[in-house]
This record gives C-alpha cells, sequence and structure tokens, in this order.
C-alpha cells in the first residue's frame, strides 16, 4: 500500500502527538510511521518496489536510533529515485550545527518542534496542509 | 711591541682596541664638537682635570682654561685655527683643575673631517707640562740668581771675608736645595734621567737603575742608552723616536725594555730634548698595566660569552643550542679542544649529551644518552666543585674516556651545573695540551658554567611552561566538545518528554476534562504550566551556553536603530500595556548584533515587565556622553529592587522577585552580563523597591578592534 506521508520518529509520544495534529486535518490515513533509520533506508530503497509510488513528503526527526537523521537526509538526496522527494526536518535541535549541516545536504525545509502543545500542533498541520496540498513536487 | 702615537685624530673611534686604549691611556684625550664644546674625554683626561667624566661632557673646552692670555685667550686662538682646518701641535697654555690650581698643558688639536670636507670633531690631546715648566722657572730663576751674585762679588771684592762666608753659606743652601731636588727625582716612582747628546747617562734617579736591574743609578752614569734595549728595540728607537726628537718634539710610547739580567719588559717612555741636544727621559714599568689591559680585555670576552648566554635565553632558544652557544664561547676563554654538556638524569641513572664542541671543526652531533658512568665525574662533582683530570691516563679507562683519548686529549676539567643544590649535568673541558687549567681558567669556566646553568634551567622551565599550555589548551578543548555535547543532549533529550508531559496532559483536558473534576483539572493546569516553565527554562539555559562558544560576528552597529526594532517587537508582544519609551540619540557601537540585540531585548523587556503595575509605564534609554567607551543606560519607574541584592542580579537563576508578582527564569540578565563581558564592557545597577531600576552598560567603540 503506498502512503503519501513517511513519518520517521523514533520517539512514541512525539509521533502519536504528531499523527494527533494530523489526523485533525484528516491525513493520518496516509501517513507511514517509522522508528530507526535503518528501517527508513530499508523502506525506501530495498523495498521500494513493494509499495509503488514513493511518498510525497518525509517528517524526519535528526536524532535517531542506528543510522542518524542525517545520514537518512543524506542517502535520500544523493540517490536520483528520491533526491526530488521534499524532506522536513522536524526536530527538537536547535543547535547551528544541525541547521547548517541539514540545508548543506539538501533539506526542504527545518523546523523546531515546540514544546508547547497547541504550538507544536498547529506547526505539523501547517507543514501538512503547505506540502500536500499548496507545494508542487516532481515524482 | 705598540707604540702611542699621538696622531690619534685618523683612526676609527670605532675599533674596539682604540677604544681600550683611549680608556686606559694615560695621556689625556678629549674629543671636541666643532663649536667646541667637549663631546667625550678618557678617564686620565678625567683626573688630569679632578671631574667626573660625565660632569665635562657637553661643557664648553674654554671652561676648563682660565681667563687670561694663557688660558681661556690662548684656547680661543686654538679653535679659531682648528675650526679653519688646521691642526695645532702643542700649543703651550694652562688649564684648570675643578680644584681651581691651574696646570700648564701642552695642546695638540686635530680636526677630524666628515667625507664632505665639513668638520666632524676635533680630537684633543693634552700633556701635563707643570712639572716641567716649573723646573725650567726654577732653574731661570736660579740663573738670575747666581749671576747677581756674581756681579755682587765682582763689584765687591774687597769685602772678601764677609761676603765669601755669606757667599758660602748661599751655596751650600743652593746644593742642599739642589740635592733635596735630587734626592726627591730619586725617591720618585718614575724613572729619571738625563742623557748627554751623545745619548749617555748623565743622570738617573734610583727607580730608573730599580726598573732596568740596575742596584745603583751611578752603574748606569757614563753608559749608552743602548744597554738598556735588544738591538731589535735600538733599531726602532733610531728609526722612530730620534726623527721625532730631533724635531726638537716631545716623544712618549711604549717600548720593551731590557733588564740586567737579560729579561725584557714593557716600559712607557716620554722623552723630551734638551736644547744642548741631550734629553731627559721619564719611565714606567707598565708590566702591571698591560696585565691590566689584558684582564680587562679578558674581562670584556667574559662579559661578552655572559651576555651571549643571556641572548640566548631571550630568544628562547632550544637548550641544545644555548649549550651549543655558551660551549663556543667558552673556548674563546679557555684553552680546550673540545667541550660538552650532558644534563644528568639520577632517576634513570643516565647522561645525555645536550652539546659538543670542538674547536676547528663544525659543531658535532649530540642527543647521545649514555649509562652515568661512562662519564668522568667524580665525587667532586657531586659536591659542586670543579675536577682536574691532569692526565687522563691516571683514571677508568670508561668507553667515553677511550674515545677522548682518541682525540688526543691529555687532559679535562669537569665542571658541575648544580642548581638548588641539585646536580643537573656537567661540563667537560679537554685539551690536548697535559697540564692544568690556571686558576683563572678555572673561575671562568665556572662562571660560564654557572651561567649556562640557569640558562638551560630557565629553557627547561619554558619548555615545561609550554608544554603544560599545551596539555590545557587541549583539556579546555575537551571540555568544550563535552559541553557542546552536553548541550546538544539537553537541547534534544530534555524537551521530547517535555512535550510529552504537555501534549498529552492538554490532550486530557481537551478531551476528557467531563471527567475531571474542577481540582482534577486545577492540577492538570499546574502540570501544563510548569512543563511550559521548564521549556522556557531549557531555552534560556541552552542560549546562555550557547553565549560562551559562540563565535562573535562583530561589525558596527547603530544602537538607535537596534533600540528602536527592538521597541517596535516589545510593543506589539504588549499591545494592551501603556508603556512610553523614550530614546535619546545614542552613539554607535561595534559588536556581534544579534548578541547585543538579545542584551538589548532582555533588559527592555526586563522594564517593560517590572512596570507592569505602572501606567504609563515610563522606560527610558539615554546614553553617558561624559564617557570614554560608549555607555548605555535603560531606566524605568518599575517595581525597583533592593540594593542590597544588587551584586545577585546577574546571576543565573538568581530572581529578586517571587514568581506570583514577576514571572521569569532568573537567566535574563545572566545572558546580559554575558554579552556585555564578551565585548570587553561592564554592567551594573541601581535602583530602589518601588522607585524603578536602571542598568548602565558598555560596549567598544565603533572604531575599536574588538575584543
Amino acid at each position: 500500500m503506498s502512503r503519501s506521508i513517511l513519518l520517521i520518529e523514533d520517539q512514541p509520544y512525539d509521533a502519536e502527538l504528531t499523527l494527533r495534529a494530523l489526523r485533525e486535518l484528516g491525513l493520518d490515513e496516509d501517513v507511514m510511521h517509522l522508528r530507526d533509520g535503518a528501517e527508513a533506508l530499508r523502506y525506501l530503497f530495498q523495498d521500494a518496489s513493494d509499495h509503488g509510488t514513493p511518498p510525497k513528503l518525509i517528517l524526519l526527526d535528526l536524532k535517531l536510533p542506528k543510522v542518524s537523521g542525517l545520514e537518512v537526509l543524506e542517502a535520500l538526496k544523493s540517490d536520483e529515485r528520491t533526491h526530488c522527494i521534499p524532506v522536513i526536518a522536524l526536530t527538537s535541535s536547535q543547535e547551528q550545527q544541525d541547521l547548517t549541516r541539514c540545508y548543506d545536504l539538501g533539506v526542504n525545509s527545518y523546523v523546531v518542534k515546540p514544546v508547547d502543545f497547541e504550538q507544536f500542533t498547529e506547526t505539523v498541520q501547517r507543514i501538512g496542509r503547505y506540502w500536500t496540498s499548496t507545494n508542487q513536487t516532481v515524482c | 711591541m705598540s707604540s702611542v702615537s699621538p696622531s690619534v685624530s685618523d683612526r676609527s673611534t670605532t675599533t674596539p682596541d682604540y677604544q681600550a686604549l683611549y680608556e686606559t691611556a694615560p695621556v689625556a684625550y678629549f674629543s671636541v664638537s666643532p663649536g667646541g664644546y667637549i663631546q667625550m674625554l678618557n678617564p686620565y683626561a678625567a683626573d688630569l682635570l679632578g671631574y667626573k667624566r660625565r660632569a665635562l661632557v657637553g661643557q664648553s673646552a674654554l671652561s676648563i682654561c682660565p681667563p687670561g692670555p694663557e688660558g681661556r685667550e690662548r684656547a680661543l686662538q686654538v679653535l679659531q685655527q682648528v675650526q679653519q682646518g688646521h691642526s695645532v701641535e702643542k700649543a703651550e697654555m694652562r688649564m684648570v683643575r675643578s680644584s681651581g690650581t691651574e696646570l700648564w698643558v701642552h695642546l695638540t688639536v686635530h680636526p677630524v673631517q666628515n667625507d664632505d670636507g665639513t668638520i666632524e670633531r676635533f680630537q684633543s690631546i693634552v700633556t701635563d707640562i707643570t712639572s716641567r715648566k716649573e723646573m725650567q722657572a726654577q732653574l731661570e730663576t736660579n740663573q738670575v740668581a747666581l749671576e747677581s751674585r756674581v756681579q755682587a762679588r765682582t763689584a765687591e771684592l774687597e769685602r772678601v771675608n764677609e761676603e765669601l762666608r755669606a757667599e758660602i753659606r748661599e751655596r751650600r743652601a743652593v746644593q742642599e736645595q739642589q740635592q733635596r731636588q735630587l734626592a726627591a727625582m730619586d725617591a720618585a716612582m718614575a724613572g729619571m734621567s738625563i742623557h748627554a747628546p751623545n745619548g749617555a747617562f748623565r743622570y738617573a734617579n734610583q727607580a730608573h737603575a730599580t726598573i732596568y736591574g740596575y742596584d745603583d743609578p751611578e752603574e748606569l752614569i757614563g753608559e749608552s742608552w743602548r744597554i738598556l734595549y735588544d738591538a731589535q728595540e735600538q733599531a726602532y728607537i733610531e728609526a722612530e723616536v730620534f726623527p721625532v726628537l730631533d724635531r726638537g718634539e716631545q716623544w712618549s710610547g711604549d717600548l720593551t725594555g731590557l733588564r740586567r739580567d737579560g729579561s725584557t719588559f714593557p716600559v712607557y717612555l716620554t722623552l723630551t730634548p734638551l736644547d744642548d741636544g741631550g734629553l731627559t727621559c721619564i719611565c714606567e714599568d707598565i708590566t702591571a698595566r698591560k696585565e691590566r689591559e689584558q684582564q680587562l680585555e679578558l674581562y670584556t670576552r667574559r662579559l661578552e660569552v655572559l651576555r651571549d648566554i643571556d641572548q640566548a635565553i631571550l630568544q628562547a632558544q632550544s637548550p641544545a643550542d644555548i649549550a651549543q652557544a655558551a660551549m663556543k664561547r667558552l673556548h674563546h676563554l679557555v684553552p680546550c679542544s673540545r667541550s660538552s654538556v650532558a644534563l644528568l638524569d639520577r632517576n634513570t641513572n643516565e647522561g645525555t649529551v645536550l652539546a659538543r664542541y670542538s674547536a676547528g671543526e663544525s659543531m658535532l652531533d649530540s642527543g647521545v644518552t649514555v649509562p652515568l658512568s661512562h662519564f668522568q665525574f667524580t665525587e667532586a662533582a657531586l659536591h659542586q666543585q670543579h675536577h682536574i683530570v691532569e692526565d687522563i691516563r691516571s683514571v677508568k679507562q670508561t668507553p667515553l674516556i677511550q674515545q677522548l683519548r682518541e682525540e688526543g686529549i691529555q687532559a679535562f676539567m669537569t665542571l658541575p651545573m648544580s642548581m638548588e643544590d641539585t646536580l643537573i649535568g656537567i661540563v667537560n673541558l679537554g685539551t690536548e695540551d697535559p697540564g692544568c687549567f690556571t686558576e683563572q681558567e678555572q673561575r671562568i669556566a665556572q662562571e660560564v658554567t654557572d651561567q649556562l646553568t640557569i640558562a638551560l634551567r630557565q629553557a627547561q622551565l619554558l619548555e615545561q611552561v609550554q608544554q603544560h599550555t599545551e596539555r590545557l589548551e587541549q583539556r579546555v578543548e575537551e571540555r568544550t566538545k563535552e559541553l557542546e555535547s552536553f548541550t546538544y543532549s539537553v537541547s534534544h533529550d530534555l524537551r521530547t518528554p517535555l512535550r510529552a508531559v504537555d501534549g498529552f496532559s492538554r490532550m486530557l483536558l481537551n478531551a476528557h476534562s467531563d471527567q475531571l473534576d474542577d481540582e482534577g483539572q486545577r492540577l492538570l493546569g499546574v502540570i501544563v504550566e510548569s512543563a511550559q516553565r521548564m521549556g522556557q527554562l531549557i531555552d534560556d539555559l541552552l542560549a546562555l551556553s550557547r553565549l560562551g562558544s559562540r563565535e562573535m560576528r562583530s561589525g558596527p552597529i547603530d544602537m538607535d536603530a537596534l533600540v528602536d526594532d527592538v521597541i517596535d517587537e516589545l510593543d506589539r508582544a504588549h499591545p494592551d500595556r501603556n508603556i512610553v519609551f523614550s530614546c535619546d540619540p545614542l552613539p554607535r557601537t561595534c559588536g556581534d548584533r544579534s548578541m547585543v540585540r538579545q542584551a538589548l531585548t532582555n533588559l527592555l523587556s526586563n522594564a517593560v515587565k517590572f512596570t507592569q503595575d505602572e501606567a504609563p509605564a515610563r522606560i527610558r534609554i539615554t546614553s553617558d556622553t561624559k564617557a570614554d567607551v560608549p555607555t548605555y543606560v535603560i531606566e524605568d519607574n518599575g517595581a525597583g529592587f533592593d540594593m542590597a541584592y544588587a551584586d545577585k542580579l546577574f546571576g543565573v537563576f538568581q530572581r529578586l522577585h517571587d514568581d506570583d508578582a514577576f514571572e521569569g527564569t532568573g537567566v535574563g540578565l545572566a545572558i546580559v552580563e554575558r554579552v556585555v563581558q564578551r565585548h570587553g564592557g561592564h554592567v551594573e545597577a541601581e535602583g530602589a523597591v518601588g522607585e524603578g531600576a536602571s542598568f548602565t552598560f558598555t560596549l567598544p567603540k565603533e572604531t575599536a578592534t574588538p575584543p
């Protein structure tokens, strides 16, 4: 089954909050949730043929077990099959080095997760709306 | 053999041998400016006139001449003559000492010219001829007296008896006086003699005889001067000295005298021609003076070596470089063909050769480490005394000793390098000449060794300090990395659970509030609020910690614009508040714009926060125009604070108000202080409870280079 949004997030509660915010937009059915970087790479490259069209949007946490979000981003952006997929870094890190590295690797957007629930919900919903309906993608 | 030529003006004063001569010559030298002011004089000249050398430098040359035709007037004539480029030889004139006594001198002046022909200075030589003048005067007086007596005798021949007795008395008195004079000359330290035109001794005093190894001056009378000099010296005198005397001039200089026993010695002579073709001679055994001169030269060299070593320390050269330099110089002072410096390590019982030097060869390799037992240092070195091995065959034949023998070393001296009662190394000097080093050489060698020890110790300390600094820097780097990774974890890991606490509490409040009573809802509200507070706290702390490690990007800052910007933002954030901001023109500064903006935001939002109970709230931003550096003041009419706690204001988590009154994390002012300090400025606060607060901070001048 093909899902249009890929959420790569190891923290179950953050994932739940994200999914809950997207549910209010009716997008939750389109979300594929993966829990670490290795799983994400397998899903995107090895098993790509199993689930038809690639995702239209990837929400990527940076601090992930096994393979980090930065490594996933690098792999995505350096492979011609996936380099057009919009990748949104959705992270708790405000560190300059993470920001710089992400943009160097070609991230499409960098969003710091607010701690406040309402702000968080609003942020995730804004991302969902913009990237799934306003923004035009190649794939 | 050397002779002192009175004509020294054409010699360069920069050559050291001349300088030494200038300093030590028993002749008074003056260097006089074209305008007639004394520029330099040698010690002899200062002594002659009874002044300290410094006292005469810069004085007019006329000032050392008494008034009158024989003094200042004569000096003025000489000056005018030499100013026209002419030399003046032996102008006879008077000078005056600091004590006021006068002396007769011969003044010889040579102008020294610049390349362009203008006069650079005058070289003047002053010879004291007072005693000669006095003797001359006395002789004249005697002659006049005798003549008058002869006339009297002729005229009053008849008054024989009385007159004759008187005459006899008078002549006896004259004789006695002359005898006294001769006795005085005999007793004088300087040798004095008078020679007939054929060079034979007419008179010699005791000192003259003694100087040349004769018991009695009588032995010399009638003999030729030649018996006091060997053939070579006689030839020199005939060729170089006689022509001067033949011109009627005085000659003085060093010669080599021949004693009766055949030994030779240096002697300083002053020869003055007499009108009858004879001459007077004043001589002085200058053996001691020559030795002093040699000592002086040696002393100068020692100073040079010590200075070189000091220089090496100052240039922070490596211990090996310093040791090499010291050994190279030592070879000039102490006759040795080979020297080495070894550092001892009493822990490993090994010695490491730090430097080796071999005369006539380039520097040898060093850095060899050998067991301590191979070194030929004895208990003496351990007890910090130097030790001399006069015959290398007499000591234990270690591999090192054998190597020395192969190099032709016959004798050597070992000197201890002691620091704070610890032997840290040894200096070895080897010589191919069997025999021992003189006491003076031993002293010099130890002196150089001591200086070297200090230098090496300094170099070692310097190395240690550098190593220590490197270690510290490494540790700082490690700690910075630790801190950065800690910051990273905090920023990421602490926020995630907080978000869950906040999010899930809200979800509970929103979706399940009907299942909670009022108290349950209040409790959940506390959880939500606390989570948000903690989130803010983490953000503030991270901002503070990032300030410390962040690189500053300095540039000019328009403070007026920046303050307006921040005020706009605060106005928008508090639309319900009645705040009157007033802003004076502010000086521009130089710094990291975003950091300074952060500090301004914190200070102004503090002012906004603590004036929340005022209507209108008044916040003034001014500058101290009298200060040296840009100084800004932010005043408000808010709650203020107790000055007793002023020092706590800028501490992290320090709050002077309870949370119910004014909320905050207690980090804002700490950030302000950190920003200002990183810009090399300072911040201070003033206030009183209920009467507002004022914060003053400084930033660098716009033109200043940022710290």
